[in-house]
């Protein structure tokens, strides 16, 4: 098995734990900045394991900080995930543009992204002079995620999780 | 077996599929230098977000397409990039025996 597979896989698996650690932080009692932390981190390592997928060398991904928003951009092109969604290629190409305004709020919660505001992991400091902890902040995004689309996109990541092989390879 | 007129064929019939998808679609470049066994496309779209960077995503086989689909999109201004030398194509893919199909051109 070549190098850029081993990454490929291991790049997978630790996306399909974090998913598994954001279901469950989700549904605990700890603040939603920790479910923010793993989905982000989840999705962000999806792209990237469909990235190595592609052929790019694990160096080459050091850079890569929009991945997930690409990646969904691209997506509706992939003959067997329009199969597995029961879409024609234009159904999910627009399924997946509704989804993208989501995807990129949740790329964005990365520290390297969030331009020092509003983040899962680090406090900030708003425009106003409030400094802000992720543990106490009201995360909009959670709202979001609740709302059909939301909920949309979470059952597409799932299922990109699920069937990576068959899908991307 | 296939040939290298099916997959010409398979490549022509894609563009065309994705350029009819795909409205902000300028030009699609097939680089064909590479294994015979995957597909390698580079896609201009002046609505996707620009990187500074080439990222190729891999799409598996399928029924339709036999092959593994290497697919990167670029906006126009990275392509003009790209053609300088600003930004590097992944390692292993080359610009060489490359064929450009352009929007007007496959809707003419």
């Amino acid at each position: 098995m070549s190098r850029t597979r081993d990454w490929m896989n291991a790049f997978l698996e630790q996306a399909r734990s974090d998913w598994q650690a954001y279901h469950f932080v989700d549904h605990s009692t700890l603040p939603p900045c920790h479910a923010m932390h793993y989905l982000q981190m989840s999705t962000e390592k999806l792209a990237k394991a469909a990235l190595l997928a592609g052929g790019m060398k694990p160096d080459e991904l050091r850079n890569s900080h929009l991945a997930f928003t690409k990646f969904l951009h691209l997506a509706f092109r992939n003959r067997n995930l329009r199969l597995e969604m029961g879409m024609s290629g234009a159904q999910l190409r627009m399924h997946f543009a509704s989804a993208l305004p989501l995807a990129d709020a949740i790329e964005r919660l990365a520290p390297a992204l969030a331009c020092g505001g509003v983040n899962p992991e680090y406090p900030w400091e708003s425009p106003n002079g409030i400094v802000h902890t992720p543990a106490t902040y009201a995360f909009e995004l959670t709202q979001d995620l609740s709302a059909p689309k939301g909920v949309n996109l979470l059952k597409d990541i799932g299922l990109m999780l699920r069937k990576f092989e068959k899908l991307f390879g | 077996m296939s040939t290298n007129r099916d997959r010409e064929k398979l490549v022509a019939d894609l563009v065309q599929e994705h350029f009819d998808l795909e409205a902000d679609l300028e030009q699609i470049i097939w680089l064909k230098k590479g294994p015979a066994n995957e597909i390698r496309l580079l896609e201009v779209n002046r609505n996707t977000a620009a990187t500074g960077m080439v990222e190729v995503f891999g799409f598996a086989p399928s029924a339709d397409v036999p092959y593994p689909l290497r697919i990167a999109e670029i906006t126009p201004e990275e392509w003009e990039r790209v053609q300088n030398g600003e930004i590097p194509l992944p390692g292993n893919w080359s610009l060489e025996e490359a064929e450009i199909y352009a929007r007007e051109h496959v809707f003419a």
